[in-house]
C-alpha cells in the first residue's frame, strides 16, 4: 500500500513538474467555518511537501518491505502494520496540509501513532512508560504550537499557509506578534524534532521495534519539526530573536547529543543520540535561514539514517534481540550485506565525500562558517564526535571477536536486505541530488525548493575558502577514523561495564548528563506529589470538610438548641416568662 | 352559624352515642355530620353573615378556613376508623372533644371581638387538654396532658392581662374600633397599650408554637396519641394562624414598628430553632413537632408580608401542609407497631421493600413538606417567598430559604430511611381504607401542585 | 410537537411501572429514547421553529411555555442522544427492580427536557428540581458504596444552589414591570442596577457553580460518581453537568450582563484553578472511576473559563464541546463499566494487561481516551481548540492554563489506559472475554460520533450560531455601561 502511495507520489511529483505550476491545493470541504474563522480541510502540494512526501512514501515503503521479514514471527503483526499505516497517513497529512490546522491534525497523529508504536509491545511496563513520556512530551509541544496557531489566527485572520505568507510578507521584521508566533511554533518544533529540552523522550522511544525507529524516529516524524519551519521560514525570516534562539538550541543539542553518544553501548540508543544531534544539525541550518540546506540534509539524513537503523535491526534480529554493542563483535563475516550497507551509511553520515552526508553537512557547515565562526566550530566539533561514535559503533559489532556465546549469527532474509541495498544506493548517491557549484554542480535541490521555501540570500564564499572549509573537516575526520580504528580494533577496547571504574566525566556522559534524572526531580516527583497534597491535603482535608463543616456546625448548633428541651417544666415556665419579659423590655426599647 | 351549632350538637349525639358501647357507627356519624356541616359552612359562602353585635362574622376568610380545617378532621375520623378500633374505652369522648375542640376553632375564625377570640381558644385548647391525656395507662401521655395544660393556663393568661389592658386603654373589645383608636397615635402608642398588645399576640403564638413559645410543643407531640398529635399539628395550627391573621388584619394594621419586630424576631426564632433542633432528632413525632415550629416560622413570614394574597396564600400554605402532615402521622402509626412500638425515624427503614406504593406517596407527602416542585408544598412556599421578596424582606427571605434547606435535609432524612433496606419485626399492616386515604392525599397534594395553586377565599 | 418530546417519556415511564417482565421493559424504554431521539433530530434540523403555550399559573405571571433557541437545540440534541445509550448501558447485566429504574431513568429525561425547553423562569426551577428527584433515587437505590451518605451530600448541596436560585427568580420576578412574569423575555428586558447585579450575580450563579461543578463548589461530585451506578453516573456526568452550563448562558448573560463583566476574570480564574486543579488530582488516583471523575470536572471547569471569557469562538466552541464531552464522557463511563465487569476491580493497582484477554476492547478505550485528551479529528479537539482560541482572545496566560489541561490530560488518562490494559500482569481476571456484540451496539455509534464531529463539525456550529450571535451582541452594550460604571 505504502509503495502504491509512493507511485502515486512520484506520478504527482511529475505531473506537477509537467504543469510547470510551483503548487497545487485541493480543498475538500470546510472544517471550521464560523464567524471570521474559516479553516478548511485543504492539500497544499508544492515542492517542499513534495519532497517530504517522496522521502515519505519512499523510505516508508522500504521499511514496510522490510518489516515483512523483521516482524514475521511476532503474533500481532496486523496491528502493527495497521500502526505503520496510519503513521504514513499522518505523516502524509502533516506535509500536504494547506493549512496549519491541518498540519496540526497531522502533527498530533504521528504522534499517536509513535506512542502507539514505541510502546507495541505493551507487556513490558518500562516500554509503556517510554512510550507515555514519548506522548506527553509532544503534547508539552503540541500545547506551544497550537498556542502559536491561534496566535496567527488572530494576527491574520486567517491559518491557512499561503493567505498567512502574503500577508507576514507586507509586515516588518522583528514585530512583537511575529516573534512570539515563531516562538510558539518553535516550542512545538522542537517537541517533535526532539531537541533540547524536550529531547529526552527519543532515546527512550528506542523501545519500539526497529522498523519503527526507522521510520518514525530517524526519517520522518521527528523531522516534522524541521518541515513545520521550513514551511514557515517566512514568518522565521521576520524573527530574528527566534532564528539565534533556534541556532542556540540546535548547536547545543547538536554537541550534547554527540557527547551522549560517546559513552552510549545500545545500539539504537547511540543511533537514537545520533539523530538528536543530527536534528540539532538541520536546526543549525534553520536558524542560519538556510531552510533549503535543512530540508537537504534532512533528505539525506533520511536515507542513511532509516539504513542505520534497519542495519541496527538486522543485527539485532540476528543476534536474537540483544542490543548491546559489547556482546556483539566479529559479525562482518557472518553478515555482510548487513555489513557493507551499514559501512556506507557510517561513511554517510560522518561526511565522507561522496556520500550523501557529505554533501548536507558540507553545505550546513559552510553557512555555520559564514554566519560566525564560534558555531562553526561548534558543529565541527559535533561532526568529529559523530564519526568516532559511529565508527566506534562499526568497530564493535562488526569487527574483531563474536564476545557473545551461544548465539549464532546470520544473515536477514531477503525482504530485509533488498531494501537495505536500495537505501544503501540512496544514501551513496543522495548527495547527487544537491552538489555544489564548488563542484561543478547546480544545487538542482536547493534550486527545486526555492519555490516553496525562503532561504536567506547568502552573499557566498569564495571559491577557496569553500576548499579550505571542505578540506579541513575531511583530514579532521579520517584521523578520528583512523584513532577510533586503533582504539576499538587495534586495542580491542571493550568499554567498561561498571559505572565505577569511570571517570566524573565519564559518569556524566554515560548517564545521558542525567537529563532524566532531573526531569525526574524537577517534575516527575513535585507533580506526584502535588497531586498527592492536593488531594489528601486540600481536597479531604480542607474543601470537603469544610462543605460538610457547616453541615456539621448546623447540626451541632441544632443539638445545642434541643438541649434546652429537658422535658422540665419549671423551666420551661422560666424561659417562656424570661421571653415574655424579654418582649416586653424589646418592645419598650425599640 | 348553623354549621358552628350543627357541630355543636353533633358533639354531644356523638358523647351520646358512645353510651350503646358501638364504636363502629361512630365514626360513620362523626363524618356524615362533618360533610353536613361542610355543606352548611358553604352555604354561608359570600354572605358575610354577623351574630352576636358583629362579635362573630363569618365572612369567607372565616368560611374558607372552616372548610378546610373540617376536611382535614374528616382526614383524621377517616384514619380514625382503623386506629380507634383497637382502643377499648372511651372512643365517643376522643371524636366528641374533636369535635368541640373544631367549633372552638370555628370561633377562632370568625371573631371581631377579643372575647369571642378568647372563647374560642379556651373551647379550643380543653379539648386538647384532655385529649392529650387520652392514654390513661401512659406516664408520657399524662405528662404531655399537665403541661400543654400549665403551659396552657399561664399562656391564656397572659392573654387575658392583655385583654384587659387593651380594654383599660381604648374602652373596646371590639377589633375595628381598637384599630381606629390605635390609628389615632400615629405609631406611637402608649407602653400600656404597646404591651397589652404584645400579650395578647404572646397568647395566640403560643397556641401556634410560634418560638420562643414553642416549649411545650415538643412534649406534648411526643407524649399525646398520634392522632391527637395530628390534630394538633394540623388543624390547631391552622385555627391559630387565621386567628393570628384576622387579629392582625382586623385590629393593629398597620402594625406598631416595635411590635411589628418582635414579631420578626419571632418569625426569625421559629425559623431557626424549629429547623435546628429538627436537624439531629430521631423520634419522628418530635421531629415534626419541630418541623411544625419550622412551618409556623414560614407562615409567620407571609403573614407579615402584608400584601392583598396575604391570606390566600396563608390559607394554601395551612391545607396543604394539614394535607401531608395527616397521612404520615398515619404511616408512622403503622410502621410503629411494626416495630413494637418505637418512635425513631430507623422505624422507617425497609418500607419500601415492603409496601412500595405507600413509600412512594410517603416519599410525596415528604417532598412536599420540604417544598420541592411539582407538590403543592413547593408552591406554597414559593408564594410565601414571593410574598415576603416583593414586600422588600430580602435578608430574612434568604434566611427563611437557606432554613427550607435544612428542612429538605431532615424530611430526606426520613425517605433516606424508607429506601434503606431493613426486616421489621412484624409485618407493616395497611387497611384499604387508610392506603386509599393516603394514596388520595398524595395524588392531591401534586394535583394542588399542579393545577391549583389558591384556594378562593 | 414539544410537548410530544416533553411527554413520550414521562408517559412510558409511568407505563413502565405496570410492566412485570424486565425485558420487555427494558425495550419499552428503549424505544422510546429512540422515538424521542428521532422527533428531537427532526426538530432540531429540518423542522420549523415552534413554540407551546397554554395559560398556567395567571396569577403569578407564569405560563407553560415551551420553546427553543441554538443552545435549547444543542442541549436537547445531548440529552435525546444519550438516553437510548444510558438506557441500553443496562442490557448487559441483569439489575433489581427494573421496572422503577427505567420508570426513573425516562422521568429524569422528561425533566431534563423541560429544563432544556423552559421558557420561563419558574417552569424552568421545576423543572430542575424534578430533575434532581429521580436521579436521586437512582444514586440511592442502585447507587454503590456508603451510597446513602453520599447522595445525601450530592442531593443537599445542589438543593442549596436550587433554593438560592429560586430566591433570584423571585427577586427577579418582582422586579419585572406589573403585572409581573417569570417570562425569560421578561427578565432579559429588566434594567438592573449595576449594584444589584454584583450580588444578584452569585444568587444566580451558585446553583449553576454547584451543579456543574466549579472549584470550590465540585466536592460533591468525585466520591458521588465514584459510588453511582453505570447509568447514574452517565446521567450526572453527561447531561446534568450540562444542565448547569445551560442554567448560567440562560440566566447570566441576559439577565445580569454587568454582573457576569463584574465577576468575569474571578470565575475564570477559578475554572481554571480547577482546571489544574481536578488535573493534578487524577493523576493520584486509584479508582478508575474518581480518575474520570476528576477528568470531567478539569474538561467542564474549561468549558466554563471559555464560557465567561464572552468571546464569539469561545461560545462556539462551548457549545460544541456541550455535545463532545457528553458523548465521550458516556462513552468513557462503559468502558469503566466493561472493565469493571471484566475484572471485577475498579483499583487500578490491581489492574493490569487487559489487553491480552480482550485486544478490541483495548482498541475502543484507546480511541474514547483520545478523543478525550482532544484528539484532532476527535469532536474534542474542535471544541477544545475553539475555547482555547477564546481564552486567547482574553489573555495569553488564560490560553496556557487551559491549553495545560491537552498536556495533563494525556499525562492522567495515558496513565490510566497503561494501567488498566497494558502491561503483563497475571491478574486472576473473572472473566476473560472480549466485548460482545451488545458491547459494538453501544461504543461503535458513540466512536463514531466522535470521530464524525471531530471531521465535520459545522452542523452543529450552524445549529448555534444565531443564538451565540444575539448573545454576544447582547452584552456589548454591557460592556460599555460596564467601563462607564468602573471609572
Amino acid at each position: 500500500m505504502v509503495l502504491l502511495s509512493f507511485v502515486f507520489t512520484a506520478v504527482l511529483f511529475f505531473s506537477l513538474r509537467s504543469s510547470g505550476s510551483v503548487s497545487a491545493t485541493v480543498t475538500l470541504f470546510n472544517w471550521i467555518s464560523i464567524g471570521g474563522m474559516n479553516i478548511p480541510f485543504a492539500f497544499l502540494i508544492d515542492h517542499l511537501s513534495l519532497t517530504m512526501m517522496l522521502i515519505i512514501t519512499g523510505v516508508g515503503a522500504l521499511i514496510h518491505i522490510y518489516s515483512i521479514g523483521y516482524m514475521h514471527d511476532d503474533e500481532r503483526v496486523n496491528s502493527f502494520f495497521a500502526q505503520m499505516n496510519l503513521f504514513t497517513f499522518s505523516m502524509l497529512l502533516l506535509v500536504m496540509g494547506a493549512n496549519y490546522l491541518v498540519l496540526f491534525i497531522g502533527w498530533e497523529g504521528v504522534g499517536l501513532c509513535s506512542y502507539l508504536l514505541i510502546g507495541f509491545w505493551f507487556k513490558n511496563p518500562a516500554f509503556n512508560y517510554a512510550a507515555r513520556k514519548a506522548f506527553v512530551m509532544n503534547r508539552i509541544g503540541d500545547l506551544g504550537f497550537i498556542l502559536g496557531i491561534i496566535l496567527i489566527f488572530f494576527t491574520f485572520k486567517t491559518v491557512t499557509f499561503s493567505e498567512v505568507f502574503t500577508q507576514a510578507s507586507t509586515l516588518s521584521s522583528g514585530t512583537t506578534a511575529i516573534t512570539l508566533i515563531t516562538l510558539f511554533l518553535l516550542i512545538g518544533a522542537l517537541g517533535k524534532s526532539a531537541q533540547i529540552p524536550l529531547f529526552t523522550w527519543l532515546p527512550d522511544a528506542m523501545a519500539g521495534p526497529t522498523p519503527v525507529s526507522a521510520l518514525i524516529h530517524a526519517a520522518t516524524m521527528v523531522t516534522a519539526g524541521i518541515y513545520m519551519i521550513a514551511r514557515s521560514s517566512i514568518l522565521y525570516n521576520l524573527a530574528p530573536i527566534t532564528l539565534n534562539i533556534i541556532i542556540i538550541i540546535g548547536s547545543a543539542t547538536a554537541i550534547m547529543a554527540a557527547i551522549t553518544g560517546l559513552k552510549q553501548n545500545d545500539i539504537k540508543k547511540v543511533l537514537a543520540y545520533s539523530t538528536v544531534s543530527q536534528l540539532g544539525y538541520m536546526f543549525i541550518a534553520l536558524g542560519l535561514g538556510a531552510y533549503s540546506t535543512a530540508v537537504f540534509h534532512l533528505t539525506t539524513h533520511a536515507f542513511f539514517k532509516a539504513l542505520l537503523f534497519l542495519g541496527a535491526g538486522s543485527v539485532i534480529h540476528a543476534m536474537s534481540g540483544e542490543q548491546d554493542i559489547r556482546k556483539m563483535g566479529g559479525l562482518r563475516k557472518k553478515m555482510p550485506l548487513t555489513y557493507f550497507t551499514f559501512l556506507a551509511a557510517t561513511l554517510a553520515i560522518s561526511g565522507i565525500p561522496p556520500f550523501s552526508g557529505f554533501f548536507s553537512k558540507d553545505l550546513i557547515l559552510n553557512q555555520a562558517f559564514e554566519h560566525s565562526i564560534l558555531i562553526y566550530i561548534l558543529a565541527l566539533a559535533g561532526a568529529l564526535l559523530t564519526c568516532f561514535y559511529m565508527f566506534r559503533l562499526l568497530y564493535l559489532v562488526f569487527f574483531g571477536d563474536q564476545r557473545l556465546d551461544g548465539a549464532h549469527p546470520h544473515e536477514s532474509p531477503g525482504v530485509m536486505t533488498i531494501p537495505l541495498m536500495i537505501l544503501a544506493v540512496l544514501s551513496v548517491f543522495g548527495g547527487f541530488l544537491n552538489i555544489p557549484s564548488l563542484f561543478g554542480g547546480n544545487s538542482n535541490f536547493s534550486t527545486f525548493l526555492q519555490t516553496a521555501v525562503f532561504s536567506k540570500t547568502t552573499e557566498g564564499l569564495s571559491m577557496t575558502t569553500e576548499i579550505v572549509l571542505t578540506l579541513v573537516p575531511l583530514s579532521l575526520i579520517s584521523l578520528v577514523i583512523l584513532f577510533a580504528y586503533r582504539t576499538f580494533v587495534k586495542k580491542a577496547v571493550i568499554p567498561a561495564s561498571d559505572e565505577a571504574s569511570m571517570s566524573w566525566i565519564g559518569k556524566i556522559i554515560f548517564n545521558k548528563f542525567y537529563f532524566d534524572e532531573i526531569y525526574i526531580f524537577a517534575f516527575e516527583k513535585p507533580f506526584g506529589f502535588l497531586s498527592g497534597f492536593l488531594f489528601h491535603k486540600v481536597e479531604n482535608t480542607v474543601l470537603d470538610p469544610a462543605v460538610d463543616g457547616i453541615g456539621k456546625a448546623t447540626s451541632r448548633l441544632g443539638s445545642l438548641i434541643r438541649k434546652l428541651q429537658q422535658g422540665n417544666m419549671s423551666f420551661y415556665l422560666f424561659a417562656m416568662v424570661a421571653g415574655i419579659l424579654l418582649f416586653i423590655v424589646f418592645i419598650l426599647i425599640v | 352559624m348553623s354549621a358552628l351549632i350543627f357541630t355543636t350538637v353533633l358533639g354531644i349525639i356523638l358523647l351520646y352515642l358512645g353510651l350503646t358501647k358501638n364504636k363502629t357507627i361512630l365514626s360513620p356519624v362523626a363524618i356524615t355530620g362533618l360533610l353536613i356541616t361542610l355543606i352548611l359552612s358553604l352555604k354561608d359562602w359570600g354572605l358575610d353573615s354577623k351574630y352576636f353585635h358583629d362579635m362573630i362574622i363569618f365572612d369567607n376568610f372565616s368560611i374558607a378556613f372552616n372548610v378546610s380545617m373540617i376536611i382535614i378532621t374528616i382526614i383524621i375520623f377517616l384514619f380514625g376508623i382503623d386506629y380507634y378500633q383497637r382502643m377499648e374505652l372511651h372512643v365517643a369522648e376522643q371524636y366528641a372533644l374533636m369535635i368541640f375542640a373544631l367549633t372552638g376553632a370555628f370561633l377562632m375564625t370568625s371573631f371581631s371581638n377579643l372575647i369571642m377570640l378568647f372563647l374560642g381558644i379556651e373551647i379550643l385548647s380543653i379539648p386538647l387538654y384532655i385529649l392529650a391525656g387520652g392514654k390513661k395507662a401512659s406516664f408520657r401521655s399524662n405528662e404531655a396532658s399537665f403541661k400543654y395544660f400549665m403551659l396552657g393556663s399561664f399562656a391564656t393568661a397572659f392573654f387575658l392581662f392583655g385583654i384587659a389592658l387593651v380594654y383599660g386603654a381604648s374602652a373596646t373589645f371590639y377589633l375595628p374600633e381598637i384599630k381606629i383608636y390605635l390609628a389615632q397615635f400615629h405609631g406611637n402608642l402608649p407602653p400600656m397599650v404597646m404591651i397589652g398588645l404584645l400579650f395578647i399576640v404572646i397568647g395566640v403564638a403560643f397556641k401556634v408554637a410560634v418560638a420562643p413559645f414553642h416549649f411545650w410543643s415538643p412534649d406534648v407531640y411526643e407524649g399525646a396519641p398520634t392522632l391527637v398529635t395530628a390534630f394538633m399539628a394540623t388543624v390547631v395550627k391552622t385555627a391559630g394562624f387565621a386567628a393570628f391573621y384576622r387579629l392582625l388584619c382586623m385590629g393593629l394594621l398597620p402594625l406598631p414598628v416595635p411590635l411589628e419586630k418582635a414579631l420578626w424576631v419571632m418569625t426569625g426564632l421559629s425559623l431557626l430553632i424549629g429547623n435546628l433542633a429538627a436537624l439531629r432528632q430521631t423520634n419522628f413525632k418530635r421531629l415534626f413537632a419541630y418541623s411544625a415550629i419550622a412551618h409556623s416560622g414560614f407562615i409567620m413570614l407571609a403573614m407579615l408580608s402584608q400584601h392583598d394574597t396575604s391570606a390566600s396564600v396563608l390559607l394554601y400554605y395551612t391545607f396543604v401542609y394539614s394535607l401531608a402532615t395527616v397521612p404520615l402521622f398515619i404511616i408512622f402509626i403503622l410502621v410503629k407497631r411494626a416495630s413494637n412500638g418505637l418512635e425513631t425515624l430507623y422505624i422507617f427503614q425497609g418500607l419500601y421493600k415492603k409496601k412500595p406504593w405507600i413509600a412512594v406517596f410517603t416519599t410525596i407527602l415528604l417532598v412536599s413538606l420540604a417544598g420541592i416542585p411539582p407538590t403543592a408544598g413547593f408552591m406554597a412556599k414559593y408564594q410565601v417567598f414571593v410574598l415576603s421578596i416583593s414586600q422588600g424582606y430580602l435578608a430574612i427571605s434568604i434566611f427563611a430559604i437557606l432554613m427550607a434547606v435544612v428542612g429538605v435535609y431532615y424530611y430526606f432524612f426520613v425517605v433516606r430511611e424508607i429506601y434503606t433496606e431493613s426486616d421489621h419485626l412484624h409485618p407493616i399492616v395497611v387497611s384499604k381504607l387508610n392506603a386509599g386515604i393516603i394514596i388520595l392525599c398524595g395524588i392531591a397534594v401534586v394535583v394542588l401542585g399542579i393545577f391549583v395553586w389558591k384556594l378562593p377565599i | 410537537m414539544l410537548l410530544l418530546i416533553l411527554l413520550i417519556p414521562f408517559i412510558t415511564g409511568f407505563t413502565l411501572l405496570g410492566v412485570r417482565n424486565a425485558a420487555a421493559v427494558k425495550v419499552v424504554a428503549l424505544s422510546s429514547a429512540i422515538l424521542t431521539l428521532f422527533l428531537t433530530v427532526s426538530l432540531v434540523f429540518f423542522l420549523p421553529a415552534t413554540r407551546f403555550s397554554v395559560s398556567w399559573i395567571n396569577f403569578l405571571g407564569t405560563d407553560f411555555s415551551l420553546g427553543y433557541d441554538g443552545i435549547s437545540s444543542i442541549m436537547l440534541l445531548l440529552t435525546n442522544l444519550l438516553f437510548p445509550f444510558i438506557i441500553l448501558a443496562g442490557f448487559k447485566h441483569e439489575q433489581k427492580q427494573v421496572p422503577v429504574l427505567y420508570a426513573l431513568i425516562l422521568f429524569t429525561q422528561s425533566a431534563l427536557i423541560g429544563v432544556f425547553l423552559a421558557q420561563n423562569a419558574f417552569l424552568f426551577y421545576v423543572f430542575w428540581e424534578l430533575a434532581l428527584i429521580p436521579v436521586y433515587f437512582i444514586l440511592l437505590l442502585w447507587g454503590g458504596a456508603n451510597r446513602r451518605a453520599i447522595t445525601f451530600k450530592f442531593f443537599i448541596y445542589t438543593l442549596t444552589g436550587s433554593l438560592i436560585l429560586l430566591f433570584g427568580i423571585i427577586f427577579l420576578y418582582q422586579l419585572t414591570p406589573s403585572p409581573h412574569s417569570t417570562d425569560f423575555l421578561a427578565f432579559s428586558q429588566l434594567i438592573i442596577p449595576a449594584n444589584t447585579q454584583i450580588w444578584l450575580f452569585w444568587i444566580l450563579f451558585i446553583a449553576f457553580a454547584i451543579k456543574m461543578p466549579v472549584f470550590p463548589f465540585h466536592t460533591w461530585q468525585p466520591p458521588t460518581y465514584t459510588m453511582a451506578s453505570t447509568q447514574g453516573v452517565m446521567i450526572l456526568a453527561g447531561v446534568m453537568t450540562k444542565m448547569g452550563i445551560y442554567g448560567a448562558l440562560r440566566f447570566l448573560f441576559p439577565i445580569v450582563p454587568l454582573g457576569v463583566l463584574f465577576w468575569q476574570n474571578t470565575v475564570i480564574v477559578l475554572s481554571l484553578i480547577g482546571v489544574i486543579y481536578a488535573s493534578i488530582i487524577a493523576f493520584r488516583q486509584t479508582n478508575l472511576k474518581k480518575l474520570i471523575a476528576f477528568s470531567s470536572m478539569a474538561h467542564i471547569s474549561l468549558m466554563v473559563a471559555a464560557m465567561f471569557v464572552l468571546n464569539y469562538y469561545a461560545l462556539q466552541g462551548l457549545l460544541f464541546q456541550v455535545i463532545s464531552h457528553g458523548v465521550t464522557i458516556v462513552a468513557l463511563f462503559y468502558m469503566v463499566y466493561s472493565i469493571e465487569k471484566q475484572t471485577g476491580t475498579l483499583e487500578l493497582p490491581m489492574m493490569g494487561g487487559l489487553k491480552l484477554h480482550a485486544p478490541k476492547m483495548s482498541v475502543l478505550f484507546l480511541m474514547v481516551v483520545l478523543g478525550s485528551i482532544a484528539l484532532p479529528l476527535t469532536a474534542g479537539f474542535v471544541g477544545e481548540f475553539l475555547m482555547i482560541t477564546g481564552l486567547f482572545h482574553q489573555s495569553v496566560w488564560f490560553a496556557l492554563v487551559g491549553g495545560i489541561t491537552m498536556v495533563l490530560g494525556a499525562i492522567y488518562m495515558l496513565y490510566a489506559y497503561q494501567r488498566v490494559m497494558l502491561g503483563n500482569k497475571e491478574v486472576n481476571y473473572e472473566s476473560k472475554t472480549d466485548l460482545k456484540p451488545l458491547d459494538y451496539f453501544f461504543l461503535l455509534p458513540l466512536v463514531l460520533i466522535i470521530l464524525a464531529l471531530g471531521v465535520y463539525p459545522q452542523p452543529i456550529f450552524n445549529l448555534v450560531e444565531q443564538t451565540v450571535k444575539s448573545m454576544q451582541n447582547l452584552l456589548t452594550p454591557a460592556t460599555e455601561v460596564m467601563s462607564a460604571w468602573v471609572h
